[in-house]
């Protein structure tokens, strides 16, 4: 019952965060909209028993990927947006029509052994989610792409350092300070 | 045990050390004033109460009194929940922390004197700690404030720069431990100082203790305590963040921070000092209580905080970045790197 409870908090504070990100027309609010997306996404994850990824969604993309981005958009000074038109017939049949043609899908291709339980384990293994099974599938199952992955990253660091470098000054002007 | 059973148990605990820290961020003003008096050779507040003691509860009733300014050009919305979102993330870390071992209520097992014993309690940890940023960040934004935005600006890359030497420096205890869970951490440095994680692997004692200062000083940089504290500086940026900030929402920020400092350093001591085990595994010592022993050794660690910082001169902002990411950073991987080749060779 509990969990009940948490599952329809966290799914209707999602959506309307989510909602929130496109509709918002200061820009930082757009983002306070999505670290809070974010959060209820890592409940979400919770229910799921995928705790290792909840909490590194969290530590991650809130902690760190949205701070970037809110560095940039306070420094950026931009003005309010107009609001999105909502306001023509046309937009909200388009709106509609795909939310539900969504849902339809989604539908269409449930696991009918599912109810409306909200929380369902995905396996049998119980300790599944936890940092030490994902640890030893990525270690031993997944290790190429997560080599790979570990390289990919490397690359991005390099590339953003060389493009973030200042151009060498002409002349030395002494000792730095 | 039932639902409505384990349910009331945590409502007790939580009763129980709510009330005990914020006690302690009552105080620890108090403490940090008159320490620092001691330090620099003068009494410090002496005259409200014995010993200063009501000193605290003068300041409270100060602020309660003053005047609660809003800019006019503040965003209203984003200013008030600042300081809300700064106690909040300071006090979601306290869930997790095991101040004591199990305890009986009326003769009945009420489990670890722990609010709630996640399985991934570290991260929960680390997570909450990233989600502090924001507060100082909001504040600074929403000032509208051209000093309070680089003042939090500051202090938030200052944060999230020594966010990153935070999480690695506990990596050796980690790997030591074998598990997130925080009770487990706890229950494996029984029996004795020579067991707890800062002196892990026993043949080895680096890894550990580097682990352990590294924890420590990236904690300082959490905090924005000295030698740290350049965005919060009243020589510097104003006052940084909470510039435009009066009153109970002034105190709010300042609370945070002390609370902060007690969570950093009951982290510390959960991971590195062994929680609530007795130094030595034998009679009188573990017939003391384990929170007495816990509040013990978080007491030390403030007093190395509040010790520094009469002590240090604070760091310019970039020798601070230097630090964090140029010496910090390598030397925790290195740490790590050292850590697991003393356990792998002591086993």
């Amino acid at each position: 019952m509990a969990a009940t409870l948490f599952f329809w908090v966290c799914a209707v504070a999602a959506f309307f965060f989510g909602v929130g990100v496109i509709v918002a027309r200061n820009p930082m609010y757009s983002a306070l909209s999505l670290i809070g997306t974010f959060v209820a996404t890592a409940g979400l994850f919770l229910l799921l028993h995928a705790e290792f990824l909840a909490w590194i969604l969290i530590i991650v993309y809130t902690g760190a990927v949205m701070v970037l981005i809110i560095f940039v958009i306070s420094l950026l000074n931009l003005q309010r947006e107009d609001p999105v038109r909502l306001d023509t017939p046309r937009r909200w049949g388009i709106g509609l029509a795909l939310f539900f043609g969504l849902i339809f899908l989604v539908y269409l291709f449930r696991d009918p052994s599912v109810g409306f339980e909200v929380t369902v384990p995905l396996t049998d293994n119980p300790a599944w989610g936890s940092p030490t099974s994902v640890a030893r599938d990525l270690l031993t199952r997944y290790l190429i792409p997560f080599e790979l992955a570990a390289v990919l990253l490397t690359a991005a660091v390099i590339g953003a350092v060389v493009l973030a470098r200042k151009a060498e000054p002409e002349e030395k002007s002494g000792p730095e300070g | 045990m039932s639902a409505l059973e384990i349910a009331g148990y945590a409502v007790l605990k939580i009763i129980l050390i709510v009330t005990a820290v914020m006690g302690a961020v009552a105080f620890l003003p108090w403490l940090e004033r008159k320490l620092i008096g001691h330090f620099q050779q003068r009494f410090g507040p002496y005259r409200v109460g014995p010993f200063g003691l009501l000193q605290p509860l003068a300041d409270a009733i100060k602020l309660l009194f003053k005047e609660d300014i809003l800019p006019r050009q503040a965003d209203r919305v984003l200013y008030f929940t600042a300081p809300c979102l700064a106690l909040a993330t300071a006090m979601m870390n306290l869930a997790v922390i095991p101040f004591g071992p199990a305890f009986t209520v009326l003769g009945r097992d009420a489990g670890n004197l722990q609010i709630a014993d996640v399985n991934a309690g570290l991260l929960y940890v680390i997570g909450i700690s990233s989600l502090g940023v924001y507060s100082i960040f909001l504040a600074g934004w929403s000032s509208s404030n051209k000093y309070s935005l680089l003042g939090a600006l500051r202090s938030s890359a200052q944060m999230f720069s020594y966010e990153l030497t935070l999480g690695l420096s506990v990596v050796t205890v980690l790997m030591a431990a074998g598990t997130f869970q925080l009770s487990g951490i706890v229950a494996s440095q029984e029996n004795g100082f020579w067991n707890w994680w800062v002196f892990s692997p026993q043949w080895l004692v680096l890894p550990g203790v580097t682990g352990f200062f590294l924890f420590l000083i990236s904690g300082f940089a959490e905090t924005n305590r000295l030698p740290f504290d350049l965005p919060e500086a009243e020589t510097e940026l104003v006052a940084g963040y909470h510039t435009e900030y009066s009153s109970m929402k002034f105190a709010m920020f300042f609370m945070a921070e002390y609370m902060n400092m007690i969570v950093v350093s009951s982290i510390a001591t959960t991971l590195f000092l062994g929680a609530w085990h007795s130094p030595l595994p034998f009679a009188p010592f573990t017939s003391i209580p384990g929170w007495i022993w816990f509040g013990a050794k978080v007491f030390v660690l403030l007093f190395l905080f509040i010790w520094v910082r009469a002590t240090l001169p604070r760091f310019r902002y970039d020798q601070l970045m230097k630090f964090g990411w140029n010496i910090l950073l390598p030397l925790a991987l290195g740490n790590i790197f050292l850590a697991a080749v003393g356990l792998m060779v002591g086993t």
